[in-house]
């Protein structure tokens, strides 16, 4: 029960992070959120110390969000005056803010207040021990994020595309601004509690760049990260959980690194996972429309409208692949079984038997018209190419002949226009 | 009256060095203006400083619009097309919603894309022909291509200052072709249109009016008129003498 309380939470908190992670990974500026998680921390210990009076957690808040607007403020001036400064300024004030946060951390722990308050483990999180206050603010945290994106989505998406588009478009940017930090402000200070200031940029890292590897569509991408973020809170509290000796902090972003690299080897159309997939499927697709052409051949050569599989696929195959052929064949319900065990045609099998039939024929006549090539040597060549060619395309390879009715060797080109009528795919 | 930009004594600069310095020139609706100027010369960030998007040292810009009413910036009327380097072309956005993002300053903030906007951004992408292509992301479209599609976006923000910064450079024939077609229809609606040119081969064939700039403005006139002056010379230096001449020659044989 904890445990799931302890998930929840986490959810919660994560989601939060990612939400608005997404955001500056979209403008590519995570290592300013990697400087801004670390200049909170001045400000959060600063306000934690004269918080002592007051005991507001908003005070906590304001503090936090004017340390980031202050390293926000030394990080434009930087960049500003000197160009070569531009990229040394974010890991010289990440430095510099880090360290007066630590000195302060220090000082608070010289008393017994920190402790108690749990403030020794705002390095490095405590995703596990989150209570009834942490969900509150995490659901605070979400609302004024939620406002924030409501009124201003079509400015963010126009602000972390075009930065110009929107500067010369768009008034009151300054609230803009002052707001949109003020929403990363409160999700690093609910990831500060899950994670620790240390590690509070991977909230915002982690399940962005997951999602990077996925989509190209932001809304999409935007889904996928929020239930990155959950697999993080959900797996990485788990973790913490069994392996009694794991930090729950640490936990969360190993396993966003495993996501990241889960979605990077696998997922992506250049990781090895996606090429032997698209290996595997164009092996199949090509054994099945061959087949296809093959059983449209006995149609018309023999009239044969029944047939045995051996005689459609191709024997010189090893039997795996032949049984995994007539598999696909099967599921793509292009041939359906006869009483006396024998196959035949679906009609959607046989439309598209006449769709491969009407590329390999046009095609051959386009080479022989064409380019000449000697009519012998047409029919491998378009036995290859007929799987890549799409039927417009191979209309428009023919429509300058002047005629499209036979073949090289005198067989008939299915009518482009019947098929059509048939509403086979692709014919337009 | 059509709209038009005053600019009086602009100057700005980077890294404490003036970029540009006293810049004074009216560009007028109605005509395609062309800003060019060797390396370094300045053009981008006139532009940008026109645009407030750096900060000016000193001078200002006045756009009057067509009732000759005179607005610091009047925001929502302009469209700009930043150089390609500056744009994140791996965004994940779709030709659509590119074109779409130009009606946004106009939409209220709950208001959603209704039909009628919906046939804005179709008519948008038959003008600059990538209907075909509106479902597309962004990164798969060519450099001609992803140039037509920020036009496209321009013409839905209903624009009256345009400001192109180099859109022919590394483009096709084809799309050369469709951005000047649509360049000319805006001509006509008495549109500003000012445009950062780097090919001077090219800029006599698409501009009304040059303006030839080297942080100062050195010549502001036709192109017939900068070409005889000589000026160009002096501004790109003696070792682009030959080009230049070479450009005399070719512009003749294109005048027969």
């Amino acid at each position: 029960m904890i445990v799931s309380i302890s998930i929840f939470i986490a959810i919660i908190s994560i989601s939060l992070c990612a939400a608005v992670g997404f955001f500056s990974n979209l403008r590519n500026e995570t290592l300013e959120s990697e400087m801004l998680a670390h200049s909170l921390f001045p400000g959060f210990c600063a306000a934690f110390i004269l918080n002592t009076y007051t005991q507001s957690p908003l005070f906590i808040v304001l503090g936090s969000f004017f340390s980031a607007l202050l390293a926000l403020y030394l990080k434009n001036f930087l960049s500003e005056k000197e160009r070569a400064l531009k990229e040394a300024s974010l890991p010289f004030i990440l430095a510099t803010f880090y360290s007066a946060g630590v000195a302060l951390l220090s000082i608070i722990n010289r008393n017994a207040d920190g402790k108690q308050k749990g403030l020794s483990n705002i390095l490095i999180g405590q995703a596990n021990a989150l209570d009834q206050s942490d969900l509150l603010f995490a659901l605070f945290s979400w609302v004024v994020a939620l406002i924030f994106f409501a009124i201003n989505r079509r400015q963010l998406l126009s602000f972390s595309f075009d930065r110009s588009f929107f500067t010369t478009n768009f008034k009151k940017k300054e609230s803009f601004y002052v707001f949109y930090y003020f929403v990363i402000t409160l999700s690093l200070l609910v990831a500060a509690r899950s994670v620790g200031f240390l590690l509070a940029s991977s909230l915002f890292i982690l399940p962005a760049a997951s999602a990077e590897q996925l989509s190209k569509n932001y809304k999409k991408r935007f889904l996928i990260c929020l239930l990155v973020a959950a697999i993080m809170g959900g797996a990485g509290i788990l973790l913490s959980y069994y392996v009694k000796e794991a930090a729950a902090g640490p936990s969360l972003s190993i396993i966003g690194l495993i996501c990241f690299f889960i979605f990077l080897s696998f997922f992506t159309k250049k990781s090895w996972l996606y090429q032997l997939f698209s290996k595997i499927f164009w092996k199949y697709k090509i054994q099945s429309e061959d087949a296809l052409r093959k059983a449209f051949l006995l149609n018309e050569k023999e009239k044969k409208t029944q047939f045995q599989l051996h005689e459609i696929i191709s024997t010189q195959e090893s039997k795996s692949s032949q049984l995994l052929s007539s598999f696909h064949l099967k599921l793509k319900k292009y041939i359906h079984q006869n009483k006396d065990q024998s196959y035949s045609l679906s009609e959607k099998g046989a439309a598209h038997a006449e769709d491969m039939t009407y590329r390999h024929r046009s095609l051959e006549l386009f080479f022989v018209e064409k380019l000449k090539i000697d009519p012998n040597e047409v029919h491998e060549l378009a036995h290859q190419l007929e799987h890549y060619f799409s039927p417009q395309e191979c209309k428009k390879l023919i429509q300058e002949i002047g005629f499209d009715e036979n073949d090289p060797h005198g067989s008939k080109i299915p009518s482009y226009t019947l098929l059509n009528k048939k509403g086979v795919p692709g014919y337009l | 009256m059509k709209n038009s930009i005053q600019v009086e004594n602009l100057s700005a600069s980077y890294d404490n060095n003036l970029a540009i310095w006293g810049v004074n020139t009216h560009i007028h609706g109605g005509e395609i203006t062309s800003l060019i100027g060797p390396n370094g010369a300045g053009k981008s960030t006139l532009i940008k400083a026109m645009l407030q998007l750096i900060p000016k040292k000193s001078g200002h810009v006045l756009f009057y619009n067509q009732d000759s009413q005179v607005t610091q910036i009047p925001r929502k009327k302009i469209a700009y097309m930043p150089q390609r380097e500056h744009i994140d072309w791996n965004f994940p956005i779709s030709v659509e919603g590119v074109v779409e993002m130009g009606l946004y300053p106009k939409l209220k903030f709950f208001k959603k894309i209704t039909t009628s906007e919906k046939d804005i951004i179709d008519s948008c992408l038959k003008k600059v022909q990538m209907e075909d292509f509106r479902k597309r992301a962004i990164s798969e479209l060519s450099g001609g291509q992803q140039k037509r599609v920020f036009l496209a976006r321009a013409l839905a923000q209903e624009a009256d200052y345009l400001f192109l910064d180099e859109p022919f450079s590394g483009i096709d024939k084809g799309s050369e072709e469709i951005l000047l077609t649509q360049l000319q229809e805006l001509k006509k609606k008495h549109k500003v249109i000012f445009i950062i040119h780097h090919d001077l081969f090219s800029v006599w064939r698409h501009s009304d009016k040059i303006i030839l700039l080297n942080k100062r403005i050195v010549a502001h006139d036709t192109g017939e008129e900068i070409l005889k002056s000589g000026l160009l010379e002096e501004v790109y230096g003696s070792d682009s003498c030959e080009m230049i001449e070479l450009l005399r020659k070719v512009k003749r044989i294109h005048d027969r």
